[in-house]
This record gives C-alpha cells, structure tokens and sequence, in this order.
C-alpha cells in the first residue's frame, strides 16, 4: 500500500517537474513578444466566439427533447408496471403509455395443421411472446407493443425498433432488429462554483423527482443520478387459429400462452 | 508631505513594474495556454460516463464539466507563482529602480491579473467542447441541465475560480519565497504535504490538509468564501513579502 503511494507520488513529483520545465521554457522558441500576443488574443478570440456561439444556438432544440413531465413519468411507470397484466388479461386498450411498433398479418395455408415459432437468432430475445389463440382462421397476426422508454428523462421511444418477423411456410421467424446505441452528453458546473449552490456541493444535480414518482407502487424506477429513467417493457402479441398446433423453438422461457394464464 | 510623496512613489514603481512584467512575463501566458489547450483536449472526451442497455438498446451518458481546465489552471498558477519568486525573474526587477517591496507588490498585482485571465480562460475553455458537441453528436442527444451558461452563471464561475487561483498564486509565492529562504523547503514542502497525505491515508482519518482543504471547499457563501480567501492571501502574501525583507537583509 505504502509501496504503491510511493510509486504515485513520484509519478506526481515527475509530472511536475516536468510542468515546471514547460511553463519556465515555454514561449522561448515563439522569437518575437507580438507573436505571443497574436497566439494570446487568438486564443481569446476564439474562447469568446465560443461563448457567442453557445449563446446563439437554439434553446428548444435541447429543451424540447429532454426532461419528460413527472405526470409523464408516472404513466410510463405505470404502464411498464401493468403491461402483462392488460395484455394477458384482454384490456392494453386501457391502459394509457402502450405503444404499437409494428404489425404484421400473414395468410396461412388451408391445410396447415402446425405453427413453428422460431428465433431467427442464436440470441436471447429482449421481450416476450404471448399467443392468444382465438385469432381469425387462416391468418396469423403479430403486433410489437412496447410501453415508454426513458433514459435521463429523456423519450427514447421513438428510437426503438421492432423485430423483424417473417412467415416462411409454417414458420414465424422472429429476428431481432439491429443493437441501437443510444448516445447523452451531460454536463456539470464547474467544481468551483457547485459549493454556491443550494444545499451540499454537487446537489443541485440531484433533484429527486424519482422519489416522486415512486409513488406508483410496484414500478421500477431506476434513479442513479437523481434523473430518472423507466426501461419499458415490450412483447410480441401473436393471434392464431383456434384449431392449428404451435411450437416453438429459441424462446427459453419466453413464449406464453393465453389459455394457461389464470384468468 | 513626506509620507505622501513616499506612497506616490512606490505607487508610480509598482504601477511602472507592474507594466513591465505584464510584457515581459508574456511567455508564462503563452504556457497557460498551451496547459489550457491540452486540459480541453483531455476533458472533450468527457469526465465521466456510465451506460446501461435494455430490450436492444445501449445507453451511454458522458458527462462534461470544465473541472480538468481549472485543475490544470490551478497548477500553472502554482507554478507561475513559485517561478516568479525565484532568482531570474527577481533579477529582471533590477531593471527598474525599485525595492523589495514594491518588486513584491507588483508581481501580486500581476499574478492578480494572471488569475483573472486564467478564470476567465478556464472557465470559457468549458464552452468550446459544448459548442462543438452541439454540432457533433446534435442537439437532440444534448441534456440541457448546465449545458447553457448565462453571463450571471459565467461572472460566478469567473469570480470563483479567481478566488481559488489567487490562493493558488498566494501559496504558491509564499512556498517559492521559502524556497528562496532556505533550499531545504525544496524537500521539506512536499515531504510534508505527502507525508501528511500518506500517514493520514494509513490510518484512514481526516489530516491537516484535508481540513484546509475543507475550509474552502465545504463554504457554500460566496461572501464568506470571499472573505476566507482575502484574509488567507493577504496572510500568505504578507509573510512573503516579510520573508522577501528578510532575504535582501541577508544578501
């Protein structure tokens, strides 16, 4: 330990001389004084215009985008909350923050007798697939439907993706969309200004409107830094014919069907 | 009438020295920039970052601040400060007629004025890297909390990392003047700051440093804050310039 500390401070100790020596000889090799004022003003110049420009770029363009609503909030929670419920129990119309991402609708063949639901993938799936078997005869319907997702206070819904589903001969292959990456800069006060700031240094970052929220009991609400974000929830809902087989494949633990749910 | 004239005096030196070192000690500013330009190079890529995924979506947030600039800013103030008490720079003083004294004040005036274009600098240089993510990344992948900075927000920051720098320059110049004292402080200071850092981790227990450490840093009024750092200043450069009295005693 002491070992260590020691290795630290000489790497401190050498970094240091080595900035004594930089601001001792810096500026030597620039011959003339009206070239350094040249860099120095340069410089300002642009620190200025910087500030100028931060000044000039549209407000709403950031502010529109981020901070949802606690009353937002507290749908999308609710919503992530009770989105197996309503869909296993027939009543997802009702419930407010559920989103459709996708739809598809296949013909099937008359006398198809059997279904095979397949991952595409050799990946776990990220949602679950629930089979309701009192679809129209001959058509199989898939919807995608997803509650909010907000990370940072921010609404990412729109950037999620559907899977993608295709029917090929009796089989519904089920694939993933592409991993999307999903990319926030924050920003801090400087340190030496957050100790002026109401309450103990770096609090003002942590507003608590997730202690708010959790007012809707059972949700998960997941508040690291103080900003609050509700990871939704997502499931293919699959209508098929009554009287046809259905199988699966690549979906440990994923695939429920609605008849076995208690009612 | 005397004493008048005597005030005037050193005034009209101090002001004249004042002058000269802000021409002749350019190269330092030319290093605070070159300090500045690479603690924005180092903080452009974020302070902090932390990621999380759901369903197949990566999250990842990196957070900014302008705390690597002043860090860095409040090194090179050290530093200058120190530099400044050594024997070239005193011997360009003698380019003027001048004493100790006025010699001494006006290296304060002019480390005074260093700190204000180091707040200044440091704090703007916060600025560019949003600028430039605003038209790299775009604004809709911008939180806003802190992201936009008033001239109220930017007066505050300015002040408040002059405050710390003319500390910085304060203790700076009163461990160079030690130095200049005696050569054994080149060993002695840093024994004693790490010395008390490493015992002090050893035992895991609040140290010296710490609580001067505190006493700046946990003052949430600016007022106070303001006048915390005056009277240390004033302290620190006081004894320095008894020390500086000293020195020329003993050459």
């Amino acid at each position: 330990m002491i070992g260590f500390q020691i290795v630290n401070i000489l790497i401190i100790l050498i970094f240091i001389g080595l900035f004594i020596l930089f601001i001792k000889h810096a500026g030597q090799y620039i011959q003339t004084r009206v070239r350094l004022s040249w860099l120095l003003g340069a410089y300002l110049a642009v620190l200025i215009i910087s500030f100028l420009l931060l000044n000039i770029i549209p407000q709403e363009e950031i502010l529109a985008r981020d901070r949802v609503g606690e009353e937002e909030l507290e749908i999308a929670a609710r919503a992530e909350r009770d989105f197996y419920s309503a869909l296993e129990e027939g009543w997802l119309d009702q419930l407010e923050g559920v989103y459709k991402l996708g739809s598809w609708d296949f013909e099937l063949e008359e006398e198809e007798e059997w279904l095979l639901i397949r991952n595409g993938d050799e990946t776990h799936l990220p949602f679950t697939v629930i089979i309701d078997r009192e679809g129209d005869p001959g058509r199989i319907q898939a919807h995608y439907y997803v509650t909010r997702t907000i990370f940072r206070q921010v609404d990412v819904t729109p950037e999620l993706e559907p899977p993608h589903v295709s029917f090929e001969g009796n089989r519904l292959i089920v694939e993933e969309s592409e991993w999307q990456e999903f990319e926030v800069a924050s920003f801090q006060r400087e340190f030496v200004v957050r100790q002026f700031s109401p309450g103990k240094p770096g609090v003002q970052e942590q507003v608590q409107p997730g202690e708010r929220v959790t007012s809707v009991e059972g949700a998960r609400i997941h508040s690291t830094t103080g900003d609050v974000s509700v990871f939704g929830e997502q499931a293919l809902y699959l209508k098929v014919p009554e009287d046809i087989q259905v199988g699966h494949s690549g979906f440990p633990g994923q695939v429920r069907f609605m008849e076995d749910l208690p009612r | 009438m005397t004493v008048s004239s005597t005030k005037n005096s050193l005034l009209e030196t101090v002001k004249k020295q004042y002058m000269f070192k802000l021409r002749l000690y350019i190269n330092l500013f030319i290093s605070l920039i070159v300090v500045q330009v690479i603690a924005i190079l180092f903080s452009s890529g974020g302070v902090g970052s932390h990621g999380t995924s759901t369903g197949n979506i990566n999250f990842f947030e990196k957070t900014f601040s302008s705390d690597i600039i002043i860090v860095f800013s409040l090194m090179w103030a050290f530093f200058a400060a120190v530099l400044l008490t050594t024997r070239d720079y005193r011997d360009m003083d003698f380019v003027f007629i001048g004493n100790r004294v006025s010699s001494n004040i006006s290296n304060m005036v002019f480390l005074a004025t260093a700190s204000l274009v180091a707040g200044f600098t440091a704090v703007l240089g916060g600025v560019l890297p949003r600028v430039i993510l605003y038209y790299s990344l775009g604004p809709h992948h911008i939180l806003s909390d802190n992201y936009f900075l008033s001239l109220g927000d930017l007066s505050l920051a300015v002040l408040a990392t002059f405050l710390y720098l003319i500390l910085i320059c304060a203790l700076g110049y009163f461990c160079g003047m030690l130095v200049q004292l005696s050569k054994a402080f080149v060993v002695i200071i840093p024994a004693l700051f790490f010395g008390t850092l490493i015992t002090a981790s050893a035992r895991e227990e609040a140290h010296l440093v710490d609580y001067v450490f505190n006493f700046f840093v946990e003052e949430s009024s600016l007022s106070l804050f303001l006048v915390k750092v005056i009277f240390t200043a004033a302290v620190l450069f006081g004894s320095s310039l008894l020390m500086s009295n000293r020195l020329e005693v003993r050459k």
